[in-house]
């Protein structure tokens, strides 16, 4: 593939893929900040990375498979406590997602629910987190999945079921 | 009928992925109260997740990932086929004067309202003229969409108020109903029926933090341009001169435009030119 080849294959997929990627760095880090600055992280890895990809790769288990890195890279850097609330941020996702018309959205949960869902997130070990997110609000199969994380799909459905179970729980302490 | 029994730690791990379940895994779990009871939960968890409010990419970020990979000095080298000699060392000879020269340079770096823009604009017409092989056309196109799109974020940052400039891309709409195209913010006055998704070529200035569009064109369709005021007419005419030389009144084109069937205008097989005429054909004038 030649330069602009490429160009025009990282064009769309930058369009078809900036929001979900951002949205599934969001819920897995719990910082927009912190997700703005890995999704430009993301696509800058894989323009460099686009001239060696395989014609016939799957670029959206390619690319999350990227976010996944890069959201684990920022927590081996930031020496995040996984189950440490982000108090600080709370207030400033509250106010962000309110800002943006969340709060006034029928269709999905209220903004409080959404906190609430995000907090119980952060209290699930990243490996659980990362394929909860990656089946359920991606709506990824198993076998993507797999694709994604670089394990077997059993082990997929094993940790699914472990985080679902987890998810549970502290979403019921909460 | 399935082929082997499942026992019930099989088919529990099976239920963490519910959209993957067979009929007949289904069935078996619906007939024992415990499974049935977690593949319900595990369903409403499901649920739950995905219907989570989705952020959006701030247009800054997106002007920064797009300044970042393909606004790169890198990117701005031309590459040439090597089928056509001839006009390929022509191109590399117009590239290299213009590239190489500190004109050039600063050409290449200008933004909409520079003096040197009309001639990096111009240098792009030139290699997209001497670029014969479709595929390569249509690339070089695509990345001159986001040159667009960049140069666009870029003077909105700079805040360069009245600075006309062009955009292509998808048009998007936030949930407090805000338009962009491609993430780039813009302004679409109330009039015609803009639908998200849609795929648009539109022109327009710099007026506070947005672009307000002045005419849009959807993409695919060369010859039908939409105002802001919902007026459609050839590209690059106004629409006093359209409806002059479709040689009728204003009301009379609209009628003419509202008549067939599908609702599209004649003369156009774009089906994207319906939803923005919708309000005409639906509108009370009709």
């Amino acid at each position: 593939m030649n330069k602009e080849g490429q160009d025009a294959l990282f064009a769309e997929l930058f369009s078809s893929y900036r929001q979900p990627i951002y949205h599934y760095l969001y819920r897995l880090l719990g910082s927009f900040e912190a997700a703005e600055d890995i999704l430009q992280d993301v696509f800058v890895r894989a323009y460099r990375a686009l001239p060696g990809l395989a014609p016939d790769a799957n670029h959206r288990a390619w690319l999350y498979r990227i976010a996944t890195n890069a959201a684990r890279d920022h927590f081996r850097r930031q020496k995040l406590r996984q189950w440490l609330p982000l108090r600080d941020e709370e207030d400033g996702a509250h106010e962000k997602m309110a800002d943006e018309g969340y709060a006034g959205e029928s269709a999905g949960p209220s903004l409080e629910l959404s906190l609430d869902v995000q907090h119980a997130l952060e209290k699930l070990p990243l490996h659980y987190r990362e394929t909860l997110l990656l089946y359920s609000v991606q709506e990824m199969t198993t076998a993507e999945i797999a694709g994604v994380l670089g394990i077997g799909q059993s082990a997929v459905k094993m940790r699914l079921l472990r985080a679902r179970e987890l998810f549970r729980q502290v979403y019921d302490e909460a | 009928m399935m082929k082997h029994k499942l026992n019930t730690g099989e088919l529990t791990s099976k239920l963490a992925a519910p959209r993957e379940l067979t009929q007949a895994e289904r069935a078996l779990a619906e007939a024992e109260p415990a499974l049935r009871e977690r593949l319900s939960r595990y369903e409403a968890q499901d649920e739950l997740l995905a219907a989570l409010p989705q952020p959006r990419v701030s247009a800054d970020t997106i002007g920064r990932i797009l300044s970042a990979t393909t606004q790169a000095p890198a990117h701005k080298q031309p590459r040439f086929s090597r089928r056509r000699l001839g006009w390929s060392a022509l191109a590399i000879g117009l590239a290299l004067v213009i590239m190489l020269s500190s004109t050039g340079y600063a050409a290449a770096q200008s933004l909409p309202g520079d003096t040197l823009y009309a001639v990096k604009r111009g240098y792009e017409q030139v290699r997209l003229g001497l670029t014969f092989n479709q595929e390569q056309k249509a690339a070089y196109q695509q990345s001159l969409w986001l040159t667009r799109q960049a140069e666009a974020q870029r003077v909105l940052q700079l805040g360069r108020q009245g600075v006309q400039v062009e955009l292509e891309g998808v048009l998007e709409q936030d949930a407090s109903g805000q338009w962009s195209v491609s993430g780039v913010p813009v302004t679409l006055d109330a009039g015609a029926d803009w639908a998200p998704g849609m795929h648009v070529q539109l022109h327009g200035a710099v007026e506070g933090n947005r672009i307000r569009v002045r005419e849009v064109q959807p993409n695919g369709d060369p010859n039908a341009v939409v105002t802001p005021q919902g007026d459609t007419h050839r590209y690059g005419q106004t629409p006093a001169a359209a409806t002059a030389q479709a040689g009728g009144t204003p009301e009379a084109n609209e009628a003419e435009s509202t008549s067939s069937p599908s609702g599209e205008q004649s003369g156009s097989g774009n089906p994207r030119k319906g939803q923005i005429n919708g309000p005409k054909s639906g509108g009370p004038n009709n």
